[in-house]
């Protein structure tokens, strides 16, 4: 991370925050629509986020601290779309009906389709702990640094979410195998 | 089933399906705002690490240890030179005294898990160190105890700066902030919305008086996604330096033990997933009452 970007873009270097918006602008929507698991949503949060960042850089102690920062502003904006619309509109994928599948790729999208069932049965803090963390590959300090919460309250969402993932799959497969059966 | 399958994998597989790239109209969007947009110029940002903790900790750890080293290192002396026994007369020639053994900081986050043992925290936001025993199972956090990989019961140190008057209303700390004594933290907590508090009961920890409550989130009222969406942010009972102490899941039970150390409000908290568990509950019970404070 160039933090000499970040402190030409704290004293209102707009070049220096287009070069910083433009590399985390992908990141930032990837990380909001896993969230929020809302395409439209997502881009209102990072754009949010975004704009959030350019008022707010000058308050940035830390330049060293940007990226953990950054991803604070991001979790906020996504928790604020959810609350504006506190509902989740339905993702429904269609899948080729025609196209034969082999088994493992019928467990592939059997294990796909779990997971986004469970994923969005799990509350706000715990899909954004796993995305933070399982996504972004942010370690648990750092996860708990974006979020303002102990590290201890960071590892015990990241178990109750990993465990109702684990959960729906398990529920999957005990489904699959009384088809099997029959 | 799954406990033969890599879940992790295959969680991670699958959150990197997807969407990836921002449409360029968004980001062309953000920057057309951005000449229209004043900055906000501040002079601080709040610190919110949380461990690997703050140089301000591990000084405050480091002069700990030596206190309470100094500390121990007296009381062995004097328990070595007590009990009843004449004092004896001190001569020119040197007695033989055993050297203290000094009781370790509980290490950060990522450190391995802990010996059984005793330990000292540093209680973030006070000058007060605590001395606790622990048994196997935990895994340290510099303020915190945990039992991964389950993560059913936590124990950790805590001051309060201020009350959420509604738990999923970020907005509604009262300003001024809520008083500084243990009723204060008690009344406050009591009067939450959102949550429900068990009644306070007197307790003594390492010698000082406080009391103790069992919060819960108030979920027959307010299911907790819902909750968690009104509040727009991560919800917190309360505001602590560096961040929030909040309600893990359905059904977690957080005790509160909000002690008075010489005029220091020190809350410990314990939490359990299952509020059935009696192993939790008694496995937590020992390291409170364990707990010795040490104050500079």
């Amino acid at each position: 991370m160039d933090t000499d970007l970040v402190k030409l873009a704290q004293h209102g270097d707009k070049g220096a925050f287009t070069t910083l918006a433009a590399a985390r602008a992908d990141r930032f929507l990837a990380a909001s629509h896993r969230i929020l698991r809302d395409f439209s949503l997502a881009e209102d949060a990072t754009q949010q986020a975004l704009l959030s960042i350019w008022r707010d850089l000058p308050q940035l102690r830390d330049p060293a601290r940007f990226d953990a920062w950054s991803y604070r502003l991001l979790v906020r904006a996504c928790y604020a779309e959810a609350s504006q619309t506190r509902r989740w509109a339905p993702n429904i994928r269609l899948l080729p009906a025609d196209e034969p599948m082999a088994a493992d790729e019928l467990g592939t999208v059997v294990d796909r389709d779990q997971l986004d069932r469970g994923f969005r049965r799990l509350s706000l803090d715990h899909r954004t702990v796993v995305v933070l963390h399982h996504y972004l590959d942010l370690p648990l300090d750092q996860v708990a640094e974006a979020l303002g919460i102990p590290v201890g309250t960071v590892a015990s969402r990241l178990h109750y979410a990993m465990r109702a993932l684990r959960a729906a799959l398990d529920a999957d497969a005990r489904s699959t195998s009384r088809k099997a059966a029959q | 089933m799954s406990a033969d399958r890599d879940v992790t994998g295959i969680v991670r597989s699958w959150l990197d399906e997807g969407v990836t790239a921002l449409p360029d109209r968004v980001l062309d969007a953000v920057l057309d705002q951005v000449p229209a947009t004043p900055q906000r110029r501040a002079t601080w940002w709040p610190a919110r690490r949380f461990p690997p903790m703050s140089n301000t900790i591990r000084i405050g750890v480091a002069a700990a240890v030596v206190v309470i080293a100094a500390i121990i290192g007296f009381n062995y002396v004097n328990s070595n030179v007590g009990s009843g026994e004449p004092t004896p007369i001190p001569s020119s020639t040197a007695i033989p005294t055993a050297t203290p053994v000094a009781i370790p900081p509980l290490p950060p986050w990522g450190a391995p898990a802990l010996d059984p043992g005793r330990y000292t925290v540093v209680v973030p936001g006070s000058t007060v160190t605590a001395a606790l025993t622990v048994g196997d199972g935990w895994t340290p956090g510099g303020f915190y105890l945990m039992n991964p990989p389950d993560f059913t019961k936590q124990v950790s140190f805590w001051t309060v700066e201020n009350v959420y008057e509604d738990l999923c209303d970020p907005g509604s700390l009262p300003d001024p902030a809520i008083g500084p004594t243990v009723d204060d933290l008690v009344a406050a907590l009591d009067a939450q919305a959102n949550t429900y508090m068990s009644p306070a009961v007197d307790v003594e920890v390492g010698g000082f008086a406080g009391k103790r409550v069992t919060m819960a989130e108030d979920f027959p009222a307010v299911p907790s996604d819902l909750c968690s969406q009104i509040a727009s942010e991560p919800l917190a009972y309360f505001v602590i330096p560096g961040g929030g102490q909040a309600p893990e899941a359905e059904g977690d039970i957080d005790t509160f033990w909000i002690i008075d150390v010489d005029g220091q409000r020190v809350v410990i908290s314990g939490s359990q997933v299952d509020p059935e568990d009696a192993d939790a509950t008694t496995t937590i019970a020992g390291v409170i009452e364990s707990i010795e404070f040490m104050v500079p």
